[in-house]
């Protein structure tokens, strides 16, 4: 099956980093860990990743990059507490828990 | 060529920089890159802007996208935190003097980043975490305390400006406030309940006279509320139900709400704008955040939104909105 997307890993270093025109011709998608998604197969999206230096990933190097950055953002949780706390407390002051995040194909 | 004539009447003209007074629909050949374009009204959209010098989320802000103002916010974890105040200029954020107190959870009411107010959320002691009615006021180079309002409120709503404003929702001690109060520009006077508590919600609005609330921090909802000076109405909801804390900005007839967390509790990355009577789904973010801070006083032509929580942990990026009224196109020919 041919791929809908492709990754990338860039650091977004600001204004200039997406243009207001490539925004309106490409779907992007941010994850943990400077990962981009953009669509494949897309000249638009080709250009953007020359743009920004991108380092192209397969969408499985790009889940391994995601997945390490969420389980340290979960472990950094789930160890700061303070005593008496109540979960809810815990969610006030820290947010909610980062949830899993699964790139697509 | 002879076809275009032939249709339209008239040769398209060639120019070595784009034609003055363009029109939509207008047609010219750029001789310096050698490529065919065209003016037609342009799509709003999302791109980047100057990062933030710290990532931040649940925040105070206001302003405008080229003077917008944030402060206080996370990591709320991090006593000291909660006081740092950056201006941003359209271009990078610059640190300027902190507040007096460290608050997680404010909200902001300013037209401009050298006037307006940081009313509420509550302190970062751990061993209190005590909900403020506190209000401060920045006058584009320092804070000063100014008169509390009648009501705490941890994520709550501010709209308006320095001389005009109004709070509103938030949470208190054991449940969300439908609470509002008017800013005269030296004090607070309760007025009419929203018809649903909610905190950490959506709202804008650049007077006490008019202001729009949506979205919640708890449960997922896409209800809409307009206030007309006197009292609070329900309007059309959202198209996306969402919560905690996406941004907005506008005036009660032009707004635009982005951002939040989904039931799944995920950042998303709608965008929706409002025309007074109803929201449509506009280009999104090009990444998903909650609890962000948003700045575009006066209309939803321009603003931005900054910091917030995507992912893996706060963020520090900006993200502009411009939504231009007429745009240069190229004939792109794959």
């Amino acid at each position: 099956m041919a791929k809908t997307y492709q990754y990338c890993v860039a650091e977004n270093w600001g204004k200039g980093f997406i243009d207001h025109g490539e925004s309106t011709r490409i779907t992007f998608a941010s994850f943990p860990g400077d990962v981009w998604q953009v669509p494949a197969y897309n000249k638009h999206g080709n250009l953007w990743i020359a743009k920004v230096a991108g380092v192209v990933k397969t969408k499985d190097q790009a889940q391994t990059i995601v997945t390490a950055v969420v389980d340290a953002a979960q472990t950094a949780w789930d160890n700061n507490n303070v005593d008496g706390e109540s979960s809810a407390e815990k969610i006030v002051r820290l947010g909610a828990k980062p949830e899993d995040v699964t790139l697509e194909e | 060529m002879s076809d275009y004539k032939a249709i339209h009447g008239v040769k398209i003209r060639d120019y070595t920089t784009d034609p003055d007074n363009l029109i939509e629909g207008q047609v010219w050949f750029d001789k310096t890159n050698k490529v065919l374009q065209f003016q037609e009204k342009g799509a709003g959209a999302f791109s980047s802007g100057g990062n933030l010098n710290q990532a931040r989320s649940d925040l105070c802000s206001w302003g405008t996208q080229t003077a917008a103002l944030i402060a206080g916010g996370g990591p709320a974890d991090q006593p000291g935190e909660g006081v740092r105040t950056e201006k941003y200029n359209g271009t990078s954020w610059t640190e300027v003097n902190d507040m007096n107190t460290g608050k997680a959870s404010p909200r902001g009411i300013g037209a401009v980043n050298t006037a307006g107010l940081c009313i509420g959320g509550y302190g970062l002691e751990a061993a209190s975490y005590a909900l403020y009615a506190l209000v401060e006021s920045f006058n584009g180079t320092s804070w000063t305390e100014t008169t509390d309002m009648n009501e705490v409120r941890n994520q709550g709503t501010g709209a308006g400006s320095i001389t005009s404003g109004l709070a509103f929702g938030g949470a208190q001690a054991t449940a969300a406030t439908a609470k509002t109060e008017v800013w005269n520009g030296s004090g607070w006077t309760e007025v009419g309940d929203m018809n649903s508590a909610r905190a950490h919600m959506t709202g804008f609005g650049v007077s006490s006279g008019s202001a729009i609330g949506c979205m919640e921090g708890t449960a997922v909802n896409a209800i809409t509320e307009l206030w007309n000076g006197t009292a609070w109405t329900e309007v059309n909801d959202l198209n996306t139900a969402r919560r905690q804390g996406g941004g907005g900005f506008g005036i009660a007839t032009a707004g635009l709400a982005f951002g939040g967390e989904n039931s799944s509790a995920a950042s998303v990355t709608n965008a929706e704008s409002w025309n007074g009577t109803s929201w449509t789904a506009e280009n999104a973010l090009s990444t998903a955040v909650r609890a962000v801070g948003a700045a575009g006083y006066g209309g939803n032509d321009s603003g931005l939104a900054a910091g917030g929580i995507a992912g893996g942990g706060q963020s520090n990026a900006t993200q502009e909105w411009n939504n231009p009224v007429l745009a240069v196109k190229t004939v792109d020919i794959d």
